[in-house]
C-alpha cells in the first residue's frame, strides 16, 4: 500500500502554480504586442526606384520656359548658373545638377555640380549669391563653385559632388559619369 | 467625493420631486449630475488656457474631418485643368476652390496655431504657479507628452498639401530623422512611408496626421482630464481664505463651467473663421506646385528655434561613436530637443522644493514669491527667442561667433536680472501653497461640534403639520449673487449657517417621528418618509461642512498658538 499523503495546502506549494500562470499571461501579452510590432516594421518596404546620372546623358534646363530641352551654353553669361536634368530622368529630384559659368578665365570655365544641398537635401538656389557663390535657402549653406564648390560657410560638412561634363562646340551639355560622391546628406 | 458642490436645500427638494424623464428613467442621468455634475471650477482667468487648447483640438478635428471628405493623399501626377501637378496639390485646389471648404482649412491650419499656443501658455501657467508639484507630477508628463504630439501633428500637416513649400519641409525632416544614429533609416522610412519622396509618402503622413496622432492626443486628454478628477484643481489663493480644508472653491460644471466652456468654443470657433477670412495663412499660390527649386522656407514660430539651432550649429561637431557618425544635423535637430524636452519632463523631479513627504501641494503661488521660477521661464524664454533670431541671423549681418554670444549669453543675462529684480520684491510673509488639512493632526479627538463656537439657537420653525410637511424648505438666503454666480460666504458665515441647519434638522426630524408611526395612509408615508430623506440629506451635508469649519477654526488657533 502506498501511504497516502496528506494534500499540502500550503502557500508554498500553491504559489509556484499562480506565478507559473502569471509569467503565461504575461508572455501572451508580450506576444500580443509584438504581433503588432512586426508588421509596423515591415511598413518601410516602399522605396522608389532611383535613377542616377550616367555617361552619355545630356543635360536639359531643369526649371523655366525652356525645362525640358536641351541646355545651351552659350546663353550662360560668365559669373551665373543654371539648373539642370540628365535628359529623362527629372522625376529624380537627386539628379539635379548645378551648372555654373565660372567669371575670368578660369578653366575648365563651366563646372557641374549636385544642386543637392550635402546638409538636408534642399535643392540649392539656382541663382549665385554676389560673391558668386551657390547658396542653400534652407539653412544658409554657401558653397565655393570655382574651389570643387567647397564650404565656405553654413551648417553643411561636406562639398557638393562634382560631376564631370564635356561640352559641345554647339553649347550642348553631355554628361562624362555619375557625381563623384554621394549625392545630399548622409 | 469631497469636492462636489453641495446641493442646495432646495436643490434636493427639487430632485426629491421631479419627475424623472425619459432617459433619466433608463440610464439614470442624474446619477452623473450628482456625481460630476457639481465638480467644482475654480475662477480664475489664466485657467482657460488649458480649455482653449482642448477646443482648438475639437475645432481641429472637426475642419479637418470635413476636409479629409475631399482631400487625396497621393502625390502621383495628374493632369488637372492643364496642369500637370501632384494628386495632393489638385485636391487642395480643389478644396480652395469650394468657399466654404477654403474657409475650414484656413480655420485648420489658424487652430494649430492656437493649439500650439495655449498648451504652450498653459506649461508656463503651471509651471509658474508651481502646480506641476505633488501630486500633479502625471498631469505635467502628460501635458509635455500632448505637446509633443500636438508639434509632431502640425509638422505632418505642413506636408499634406504638397506643395513646394511642403516637399521641402518635409524632405528635411526626412534627413532630421534619417540622421539619427543606428535606427535613422528604419525611423526616417516608417515616419515617412519610404525613401521621402516616394510614392507611399503621403499615404504615411496622412495616416500619422489623421488617425494615429489624433488617437493618441484623444487618449492623452482623457487621461488627462481623469486625473483632474482624481487630484482636484489646484485653486487660486484665496479659496484657502473662503473654502474648508480639502474643499474646492469654485462654480459647478453644470451649469456655469459648462456655459462657459462653450462659449469659449463659440468665441474661438468666431475669431478663427474671421482670422481665416481675412488673413489666409497659406493658400496654395504661395508656393505653388513643388520644383526642382527649393524656395526659402522657413517652419512656423513653434519650430523657429530648432530650426535656428540647426543653421548655427557648426559643421565640425561630429564625432564617431560605436561605428557610426554622430553628426550635427542629429546633435541639433534631434539631441538638443531631446535634451530640452528631457528636462521639461524632469521638471517636478528637479523642483528641490516638491520634496514634500506629507500632504500636497494645493494652491498657486504667488509669483512674487517665486524668483527662481520667475528667473527660470524668463531665461528659457529668452533662450528660445534667441534661438529664432539665429534662423535669421545672417539677415542681420551677424556672424556665427556673434549669434552663438546672443544664444549663451542672453538667457543668462536676461535670467540673472529676474532673479534679482525678483529677490527685491519678494513678500517677507510667504503664502503656503500646501494643503491646509495636512497641519490638521489626523489623530486629533473628535472636536465638540457645537459647544465651543456658539450656543445653540433655539429652532426657529414649527413642525412640518403632517399632511402639508413638504411645502415649507427650510429657510436659506438667496445664494445667487447679481452676476449669477454664488458669492463666497466667509468661514464664520458659512459656519453659522451650517449650525442653523444642523440644529433646525435635528428639531425638525424628532418632531417626524411620532408622524411616521401615527399615519396609516401609505401615500401620506410615503411623502413623510420622502420628506425626511430630504432633511436627512440636508443634515448630513451641512454636519460636514460643520466639521470642517471647526477644523479650520482649531488649525487657526494653534497657528496663532505657534
Amino acid at each position: 500500500m502506498v501511504e497516502q499523503q496528506p494534500r499540502d495546502r500550503s502557500s508554498e506549494s500553491r504559489f509556484p502554480r499562480r506565478r507559473f500562470l502569471k509569467w503565461l499571461i504575461r508572455i501572451g501579452y508580450g506576444a500580443f504586442a509584438l504581433a503588432f510590432l512586426l508588421p509596423a516594421l515591415a511598413l518601410r518596404t516602399l522605396k522608389s526606384e532611383a535613377r542616377s546620372v550616367a555617361a552619355g546623358d545630356q543635360l536639359v534646363y531643369a526649371t523655366g520656359n525652356q525645362a525640358g530641352s536641351p541646355v545651351s551654353i552659350d546663353d550662360l553669361a560668365a559669373g551665373s548658373a543654371v539648373q539642370a536634368f540628365p535628359k529623362g530622368k527629372s522625376d529624380n529630384q537627386n539628379t539635379l545638377i548645378q551648372l555654373v559659368h565660372l567669371p575670368g578665365d578660369s578653366d575648365p570655365p563651366i563646372v557641374a555640380y549636385s544642386a543637392i544641398c550635402t546638409h538636408l537635401g534642399c535643392s540649392v538656389l539656382a541663382q549665385l549669391n554676389k560673391d558668386g557663390n551657390i547658396v542653400c535657402p534652407c539653412h544658409g549653406s554657401v558653397y565655393n563653385p570655382a574651389d570643387d564648390a567647397a564650404v565656405v560657410k553654413g551648417p553643411a560638412g561636406r562639398p557638393l559632388p562634382g560631376l564631370p561634363i564635356t561640352v559641345d562646340s554647339d553649347g550642348a551639355v553631355t554628361a562624362d559619369g555619375s557625381f563623384d560622391g554621394p549625392v545630399g546628406p548622409q | 467625493m469631497a469636492e462636489v458642490a453641495r446641493p442646495s436645500q432646495n436643490q434636493n427638494e427639487r430632485a426629491v420631486r421631479r419627475t424623472p424623464g425619459w432617459f433619466d428613467e433608463r440610464l439614470d442621468i442624474g446619477a452623473l449630475y450628482r456625481k460630476y455634475g457639481r465638480k467644482a471650477f475654480p475662477v480664475h482667468s489664466t485657467f482657460f488656457f488649458g480649455e482653449m487648447a482642448l477646443f482648438a483640438f475639437v475645432i481641429l478635428v472637426l475642419t479637418g474631418t470635413y476636409l479629409a471628405f475631399i482631400y487625396v493623399p497621393s502625390n502621383a501626377d495628374v493632369t488637372v485643368n492643364g496642369e500637370t501637378v501632384p494628386e495632393a496639390f489638385a485636391s487642395v485646389q480643389l478644396i480652395e476652390s469650394i468657399p466654404v471648404a477654403n474657409l475650414f482649412r484656413n480655420v485648420h491650419h489658424w487652430a494649430a496655431h492656437v493649439m500650439v499656443a495655449s498648451i504652450l501658455l498653459h506649461t508656463l501657467r503651471i509651471f509658474l504657479s508651481g502646480t506641476y508639484r505633488k501630486p500633479r507630477e502625471i498631469n505635467w508628463i502628460i501635458g509635455v507628452v500632448l505637446l509633443l504630439l500636438t508639434l509632431g501633428a502640425a509638422f505632418y500637416g505642413y506636408g499634406l498639401p504638397y506643395d513646394s513649400y511642403a516637399v521641402t519641409a518635409t524632405g528635411i525632416g526626412y534627413e532630421i530623422a534619417r540622421s539619427i544614429p543606428w535606427v535613422g533609416d528604419v525611423v526616417s522610412e516608417l515616419a515617412f512611408g519610404g525613401t521621402f519622396p516616394t510614392l507611399g509618402s503621403l499615404s504615411r503622413m496622412f495616416a500619422l496626421h489623421v488617425f494615429v496622432i489624433p488617437l493618441l492626443i484623444m487618449g492623452a486628454v482623457g487621461v488627462h482630464l481623469l486625473v483632474i478628477v482624481k487630484q482636484k484643481h489646484s485653486q487660486p489663493g484665496y479659496a484657502r481664505r473662503l473654502a474648508e480644508p480639502g474643499k474646492v472653491l469654485g462654480v459647478p460644471l453644470w451649469p456655469y463651467q459648462a456655459l462657459l466652456a462653450l462659449q469659449l468654443l463659440l468665441v474661438m470657433f468666431g475669431v478663427l473663421c474671421l482670422l481665416s477670412a481675412f488673413v489666409p495663412p497659406h493658400p496654395l499660390s504661395a508656393f505653388g506646385p513643388p520644383t526642382p527649386e527649393t524656395p526659402e522656407v522657413k517652419p512656423d514660430w513653434y519650430l523657429m528655434w530648432i530650426y535656428g539651432m540647426l543653421r548655427i550649429i557648426p559643421p565640425d561637431v561630429s564625432f564617431s561613436l560605436f561605428g557610426t557618425t554622430i553628426d550635427p544635423t542629429f546633435i541639433g535637430g534631434v539631441l538638443f530637443p531631446m535634451v530640452f524636452f528631457g528636462f521639461l519632463f524632469a521638471v517636478p523631479f528637479l523642483d528641490r522644493t516638491n520634496r514634500q513627504v506629507y500632504g500636497t501641494y494645493e494652491y498657486l503661488e504667488p509669483l512674487r514669491q517665486v524668483p527662481v521660477r520667475l528667473a527660470v521661464s524668463a531665461a528659457t524664454l529668452v533662450f528660445l527667442a534667441a534661438l529664432c533670431l539665429a534662423a535669421f541671423y545672417d539677415k542681420y549681418d551677424l556672424s556665427l561667433t556673434e549669434i552663438w554670444a546672443i544664444v549663451v549669453a542672453a538667457p543668462v543675462v536676461a535670467g540673472s536680472a529676474v532673479y534679482v529684480i525678483g529677490r527685491r520684491f519678494e513678500p517677507a510673509h510667504r503664502f503656503d501653497t500646501r494643503s491646509s488639512d495636512v497641519r490638521v493632526a489626523p489623530e486629533a479627538p473628535p472636536t465638540p461640534l457645537v459647544e465651543p463656537l456658539h450656543p445653540a439657537p433655539a429652532p426657529t420653525r414649527a413642525p412640518a403639520p403632517a399632511g402639508v410637511s413638504v411645502a415649507a424648505p427650510l429657510p436659506l438666503p438667496d445664494e445667487r449673487g447679481k452676476r449669477g454666480f454664488m458669492p463666497f460666504p466667509t468661514v464664520a458665515e458659512r459656519g453659522e449657517r451650517a449650525l442653523d441647519n444642523v440644529v433646525t434638522s435635528l428639531h425638525e426630524l424628532g418632531e417626524l417621528a411620532p408622524l411616521v408611526r401615527q399615519t396609516d395612509d401609505p401615500d401620506e408615508l410615503l411623502e413623510i418618509l420622502t420628506y425626511i430623506e430630504s432633511v436627512r440629506a440636508g443634515l448630513a451635508d451641512s454636519n460636514q461642512t460643520l466639521i470642517g469649519v471647526v477644523r479650520s477654526e482649531e488649525e487657526l488657533d494653534r497657528s496663532r498658538e505657534r
